[in-house]
């Protein structure tokens, strides 16, 4: 950095992240947000805005394995950052056990929200095993549904962490 | 985003502060960027510089002194109140930091921030209010020291000098024998701007008769503030059930003299009381 005069730094900024597991670099604006970036630059249009001003979760992702809100925070602060968002979550086409679960369980209705509800699912099943009910709740109330259909999407996640744990189980067997 | 800008990111502090020294009327600090974000959002702030502090390792550790506890001012809501110094020393403040926002929000949401954005609905600063806390700013080559009931002035308004950083939060630690309590009314638990925010707390003598009480009140002035006044008149008295009812009229009472009567007041008097009572009984009721 130019200490002397920041004004000389170009108005261009290069980052480099992990984005759901592949190592991109991508030449920003100062200006943008992790959303306009995801969007516009890798097309990746699961990251919905939604009031753009941190009150929706719409736009959440999982930077570093936290979830966040992709509106409030700059393109510029992605640099050296591992980011998930919802396009992460398959495999070769097929649906991981969370995108599974929201099926199951009827957690999907028109689907604005649903992105943002599966990243901040996702980064509470990364972090704990065994979620109550509270604890997803608490988890989620940062994800508004306007079609409220908060009690399937509860459900859903619930039914996720099982599905994840029997996985566990499986895989242990097997080894 | 509308607004232009260059942004910065300093390695050390150093490198930050003398930006700020040069820049720093036209600079605008990123710690977790939830406010910040929407002011460059909305056009209300321009700034020429967005100086992103949020990496700074100086200042971002717990770190524990003989008398006080020093926080880190870019330490977010969410490592805070994993923090288990903090949730043990501090459970007032731990409880107000669970209420920030969504948890989109606390994982970015800093300490130092609230503090300079300096709302008088912001959360965390009633609860650090009791604990008499001090707010460690630094510019090149100095450091000050201010008491946060001094550095806050009015509504999104502190003594903050343009080439100054917030580097640290110092609070004290009560002893064993204080219960403690944060308390908020707003229209939904989460990302919901309290309406009247509370945080007491209070030691007790062998007698059973107060000893010491301490209660901050936020959202009902233009900044968050501690009503001593109040706290002295309560030292030496036997805290029953009726004296609880009578003490939270007492507080309302107060706040309505001090702030006048708004066309909020017939909402906010008997909400004041009604917060008052439940967390003196939270403190004062087993």
């Amino acid at each position: 950095m130019n200490q002397e005069n920041p004004q000389d730094e170009l108005a261009d900024l290069e980052i480099s992240f992990t984005l759901n597991d592949s190592q991109v670099r991508v030449s920003i604006k100062p200006w943008e947000t992790a959303l306009e970036t995801l969007r516009n630059k890798f097309g990746l249009t699961g990251v919905k805005e939604g009031c753009g001003i941190g009150e929706c979760g719409a736009c959440t992702i999982v930077m570093d394995g936290k979830a966040v809100n992709g509106c409030l925070i700059l393109a510029a602060q992605l640099d050296g950052r591992t980011v998930e968002t919802v396009e992460g979550l398959s495999s070769n086409g097929t649906m991981n056990y969370l995108q599974k679960a929201f099926l199951d369980k009827g957690g999907v209705q028109c689907g604005f929200c649903t992105p943002g509800m599966l990243m901040s699912a996702k980064a509470l099943l990364d972090e704990c095993d065994q979620p109550s009910k509270k604890v997803i709740t608490n988890a989620l109330s940062g994800n508004l549904c306007r079609c409220a259909g908060y009690v399937q999407i509860v459900d859903a996640v619930e039914e996720a962490a099982l599905i994840k744990s029997k996985d566990a189980e499986d895989q242990a067997v097997n080894r | 985003m509308r607004i232009n800008f260059k942004y910065l990111r300093p390695h050390s502090l150093n490198e930050c502060l003398a930006v700020l020294a040069t820049h720093g009327d036209e600079s605008a600090i990123l710690a977790g960027g939830t406010d910040l974000m929407i002011s460059l959002r909305s056009g209300s702030r321009t700034p020429k510089f967005v100086l992103d502090i949020s990496r700074l390792s100086e200042i971002r550790s717990v770190e524990q002194h003989a008398e006080v506890i020093k926080i880190g001012a870019i330490l977010t809501y969410s490592e805070l109140i994993a923090h288990p110094l903090i949730v043990k020393t501090f459970p007032a403040l731990s409880a107000a930091m669970s209420c920030v926002g969504s948890l989109q929000i606390r994982n970015v949401g800093t300490l130092g921030g609230n503090i300079a954005n300096s709302s008088p609905a912001a959360d965390s600063i009633p609860p650090m209010m009791i604990h008499d806390a001090q707010v460690m700013i630094q510019k090149v080559n100095s450091v000050r020291i201010e008491k946060l009931e001094k550095l806050i002035v009015g509504p999104s308004s502190n003594t903050l000098e343009p080439d100054e950083l917030i580097t640290g939060i110092i609070l004290k630690p009560v002893e064993s024998a204080y219960k403690q309590s944060y308390r908020r009314i707003a229209r939904r638990k989460s990302l919901s701007i309290a309406r009247v925010n509370m945080a007491v707390s209070a030691k007790l003598d062998a007698n059973g008769l107060i000893e010491d009480v301490r209660i901050s009140v936020g959202s009902v002035a233009p900044t968050p503030l501690r009503i001593k006044k109040i706290e002295d008149s309560l030292i030496g008295l036997k805290p029953e059930s009726k004296f609880i009812q009578e003490t939270g009229e007492l507080v309302a009472r107060h706040i309505v003299d001090l702030v006048g009567v708004r066309h909020s007041t017939e909402y906010k008097r008997p909400a004041i009381a009604g917060l008052a009572i439940k967390c003196l009984e939270d403190v004062f009721i087993d």
